[in-house]
């Protein structure tokens, strides 16, 4: 089976009045995610940080917290856009295949990480609870990504692709949830390896986003897809330039990544993914794929809050929406028009 | 149809006007949607009284360590090659809290007296308002300060007169040379850096906006260091509650956002040039510090429902999996 799971023409409309709504819903919902979720990343999480470096008067001052504030409120939209969505597309999802024990399986999974981390931030965040949301998160990852990557059907560069994502946040999870192990183990030491896996999740990020590039930037290239890509890397090459450490503690804080490794391999990486991005979102055909990809950079590698975990499985199950998300044709003109 | 298409259309209003309507009371309620995964450093409780003797005290490794990565270093050449990351533990007595921190360090800077010396040095970061349940995005705003706990080699280690550095070095006397104003002006002015012979080689330090780094009025925060085979050891004590509206408040039961800091004298760190770590979250618990000890290796009953919860959800994915690998789409 071909194409996007939404705009695919060989892909039979149920006829289910609820699902039509519900996908009417979530590509609404898609749209304003990916614009306030993009907004935050850089209002609050980037522009936040670097206001020791801005003069403190008059124009400037007050620009800087009208964004600022404007990024704050983008958060709280952000972030209830991506419980929504999360919660429309589980209900899709069983909508299309009820009968099915994985389906609901996944179903169940991606409810109680839904239901963590809306209770999460009003309960008492101790240990137990902070595990118990990463460990179904991990869960869910791994439900949705394993089935593509192990499927034969798929193209192999795209299965290369997602495994590489997928390891990559396994790695950063091992921190994570062996931290929280041993604490709750009542163990005095430190977890062994953490910092080396990091850092080989690092490496594996950057490897993925030549391979995301491989595998669904390659088709449908156009020239004017590299200006916006290539004014981001330049923009950030110039920013490095200017002030490596802070760029490097920015990357920390905004995507949990260290930049140990020769700049040029972000650059590079970052070229790539955003060029694939722009690619996929030009293609109606695969615009769940371009969403996913926006929202796995927005999540960013480290995971520091329930909403990033939320926003990354969101990401997996739109890329991998053709296996297991049922969407009708957009093109069905009794429904649709 | 055209029915059809308004009932669509309206259930896509409905979903956005809920969700703005739910982030416009999450925005005026100060609410987040969104909580801390972040690690958690816990600081245990040890008896009020406790003796803590400096960064080497046994009472260290009875206490559950959090590793966190670095930023790269990005000054020297080669740049960057490996995660550079420091330990971190902490303790509290119901008065004083005990944050040690620990990092791998080839080379020991202790000296920043000729102009191409660095010396190395961590510091402790917290906000002065608590934050709310996400990682605290206050550093740089205006509207919340941090304070900061600065650790100077150099300081802790009592840098040698600048005769110890330049031998030939001659001072001819001059008038008023008895004055403060004259002799050290920047002692005169109130800067701690002017100091001859500071209590604490820890600064406590306040952080706005736009360029506001400022030594606080009180400088309450005590600290040592010590550095073998490659790794220095610093402790910081202070005080949980301290004068001063603008200083870090620390509450028994409490949980606060702190991130550390690390100076390589050796690469030429200096000021904003240095590695700092990811925020986490750190939670002064109630739990007796040496009941935490694990000492007959037996895991805790709450480590085997774990393990024993883990071993189940695993399995449900494998079983998801197998399954999954079966089905084929209608067409």
């Amino acid at each position: 089976m071909t194409g996007n799971a939404i705009t695919s023409p060989d892909r039979p409309f149920t006829g289910d009045r609820s699902a039509a709504s519900a996908d009417a819903a979530i590509r609404s919902l898609l749209v304003l995610l990916v614009f306030f979720a993009l907004s935050e990343l850089v209002l609050l999480r980037t522009i936040s940080r670097i206001g020791i470096h801005i003069p403190k008067e008059g124009l400037v001052l007050a620009a800087y917290e009208t964004l600022t504030g404007f990024g704050s409120f983008a958060f709280n939209l952000a972030s209830v856009l991506a419980v929504l969505t999360l919660g429309l597309v589980v209900y899709r999802h069983l909508l299309s295949h009820g009968r099915s024990r994985p389906a609901w399986l996944a179903a169940i999974v991606l409810s109680l990480v839904l239901a963590l981390g809306v209770a999460l931030p009003f309960i008492e965040n101790s240990g137990v609870p902070r595990l118990l949301f990463s460990l179904l998160s991990v869960t869910a990852m791994i439900a949705l990504a394993a089935p593509y990557c192990l499927s034969k059907e798929k193209p192999g560069l795209r299965r290369c692709a997602l495994a590489l994502v997928l390891i990559a946040y396994l790695c950063a999870q091992y921190q994570t949830l062996a931290q929280a192990s041993y604490g709750l183990l009542g163990l005095h030491s430190v977890p062994r390896s953490t910092v080396p896996a990091l850092a080989i999740g690092e490496g594996l990020i950057a490897i993925s986003a030549i391979t995301v590039f491989l595998g669904w930037g390659r088709g449908g290239l156009a020239i004017w897809h590299l200006v916006p890509s290539t004014l981001v890397t330049v923009l950030l090459l110039g920013a490095f330039r200017s002030n490596a450490a802070t760029v490097a503690i920015l990357a920390l804080w905004m995507e949990g990544l260290t930049l140990y490794l020769p700049l040029a391999v972000y650059l590079l990486a970052l070229w790539l993914y955003l060029l694939t991005i722009i690619v996929r979102l030009s293609f109606h055909r695969d615009l769940f794929v371009g969403i996913g990809l926006v929202l796995l950079l927005v999540a960013g590698y480290s995971l520091d809050t329930t909403y990033q975990y939320i926003l990354a499985i969101l990401a997996l199950l739109l890329i991998v929406s053709s296996h297991i998300l049922d969407i009708p044709a957009a093109e069905n003109k009794d429904h649709f028009e | 149809m055209r029915n059809r298409t308004y009932t669509y259309r309206g259930w896509s209003l409905l979903a956005i006007v809920t969700a703005f309507g739910l982030a416009a009371g999450l925005t005026f309620g100060d609410l987040r949607l969104a909580s801390s995964q972040t690690l958690i450093l816990s600081a245990n409780q040890v008896q009020e009284g406790t003796a803590i003797d400096g960064p080497d005290d046994p009472i260290w490794d009875r206490t559950t360590p959090v590793e966190v990565a670095l930023s790269a270093q990005n000054i020297a050449r080669p740049m960057g090659g490996t995660v550079r990351s420091v330990t971190a533990r902490a303790l509290h007595d119901g008065q004083r809290i005990y944050i040690l921190l620990e990092w791998n360090d080839v080379t020991q800077n202790l000296s920043s007296q000729r102009p191409q010396d660095f010396r190395d040095g961590a510091a402790v970061a917290f906000p002065s308002v608590k934050g709310d349940t996400i990682p605290s995005f206050c550093m740089g705003q205006i509207n919340a300060l941090v304070n900061i706990w600065h650790w100077q080699a150099d300081i802790d280690r009592r840098d040698g007169p600048a005769t110890s550095t330049y031998p030939n070095m001659v001072s001819d006397g001059y008038q008023h040379q008895d004055e403060v104003t004259f002799r050290n002006p920047a002692l005169a002015v109130g800067n701690i850096l002017g100091e001859e012979s500071r209590g604490s080689p820890v600064e406590n330090l306040l952080a706005g906006g736009f360029g506001t780094l400022t030594t606080a009025d009180a400088q309450i925060v005590d600290g040592a260091g010590r550095w073998r085979d490659g790794r220095w050891r610093v402790m910081f004590i202070r005080d949980l509650t301290a004068s001063g509206s603008d200083l870090t408040q620390f509450t028994p039961g409490a949980t606060i956002s702190v991130n550390f800091a690390v100076w390589d004298g050796e690469v030429g760190e200096r000021d904003g040039q240095k590695s700092v770590s990811q925020l986490i979250d750190l939670q002064l618990t109630g739990q007796p510090a040496e009941a935490a000890q694990n000492v007959d290796g037996r895991p805790t009953r709450l480590g085997v429902i774990f393990i024993i919860a883990l071993v189940v959800l695993l399995g449900g994915v494998w079983y998801a999996v197998l399954f999954g690998r079966g089905r084929t789409r209608p067409s």
